[in-house]
């Protein structure tokens, strides 16, 4: 079980928060100009890296927030959490994690 | 107080939370029906709203997980737009009257969410370690004091929990379990079944 660190309620088991996928998807400028090729991109197409990975969460059981995490999919280690409007912050894999995860 | 309406019933009913005695009990439970509940959504950035509603005695607690008590109501923090008002029972219809004049023409939302939820007491020497058996949060008296209130899970139930001091006992922890009226009956079970190694009281 990983801990989670909510922006707004602290850290929390992982239980209480659900994944939303990958974060910072734009949604297309134009919709109506996109393509078939380029509405499956957007739907269905998702990055699923080796390493760092930025995914939205929802603290459903707690605050029922929406915010950013950068997570290491191979550790699952936690290197950074940020809200919804804050600018992505850079991550270096190689770096301490904001927080341990907590097996 | 204003008159509570009769025909309101508790979501659960006598034949369930039965008085039950122990000398030795690690864990009391009783039902705590009724409390008024008032759900606020606010920016908690405008100042102004916070001192109207503190003129009508409701504090606005700003500071995650916690509880701030006003005269005769508390509000407990549920978000950082967003607080629970718990006032005694028949207490929330004056109040959200009041409130909503106080707010008006405010961005805000005041709801009255008293028949959504009700509400258990655990308290007893052993209340922490019988939530401990479901609930994810860390109980510890450093972590989980006085003054708390968390939004979290009971067994596979969405509460609010919220520490506070125990009436029979100076000094030490007692717990409030917020839970869903339709999921009551469910928390209580599996409240009383964990109890069973402690020794449990019920107090009707
Ligand atoms: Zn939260």
């Amino acid at each position: 079980m990983m801990q989670i660190p909510c922006p707004w309620c602290g850290p929390r088991e992982q239980q209480e928060f659900r994944c939303g996928g990958e974060a910072h998807i734009v949604r297309p400028a134009d919709p109506a100009a996109l393509d078939d090729a380029g509405w499956a991109d957007y739907v269905f197409m998702r990055r699923n890296p080796r390493g760092i990975h930025r995914d939205m969460w929802n603290h459903v059981h707690g605050c029922r927030r929406w915010f950013y995490l950068a997570r290491d999919t191979v550790t699952d280690q936690i290197l950074a959490v940020y809200k919804v409007g804050e600018p992505p912050p850079e991550v270096d894999a190689d770096a301490p994690g904001t927080a341990e995860p907590g097996r | 107080m204003a008159e509570i309406d009769m025909r309101r019933r508790a979501a659960l009913p006598a034949d369930v939370v039965k008085p039950v005695a122990c000398d030795t009990a690690g864990i009391r439970l009783k039902q705590v029906p009724h409390l008024g509940k008032i759900n606020l959504r606010l920016d908690a950035g405008d100042g102004t709203a916070a001192q109207a509603l503190a003129d009508l005695g409701v504090a606005l607690p700003t500071q995650a997980n916690t509880v701030a008590g006003g005269a005769g109501s508390r509000t407990l923090w549920l978000g950082p737009d967003e607080w629970l008002i718990v006032t005694p029972p028949g207490g929330e219809a004056a109040l959200l009257a009041q409130a909503t004049q106080a707010l008006a023409g405010r961005h805000i939302a005041l709801t009255d969410v008293t028949d959504n939820a009700t509400t258990i007491g655990v308290a007893g020497p052993q209340a922490a370690s019988l939530l401990a058996k479901g609930c994810p949060l860390d109980l510890h008296p450093a972590v989980f004091g006085l003054g708390r209130v968390a939004q979290s899970l009971i067994g596979s139930v969405d509460m609010i929990l919220e520490c506070t001091p125990d009436a029979l006992t100076p000094g030490e922890r007692a717990f409030l379990l917020h839970v869903r009226r339709s999921f009551a009956r469910h928390v209580w079970d599996w409240l009383v079944d964990g109890a069973r190694e402690y020794g449990l009281t019920v107090e009707g």
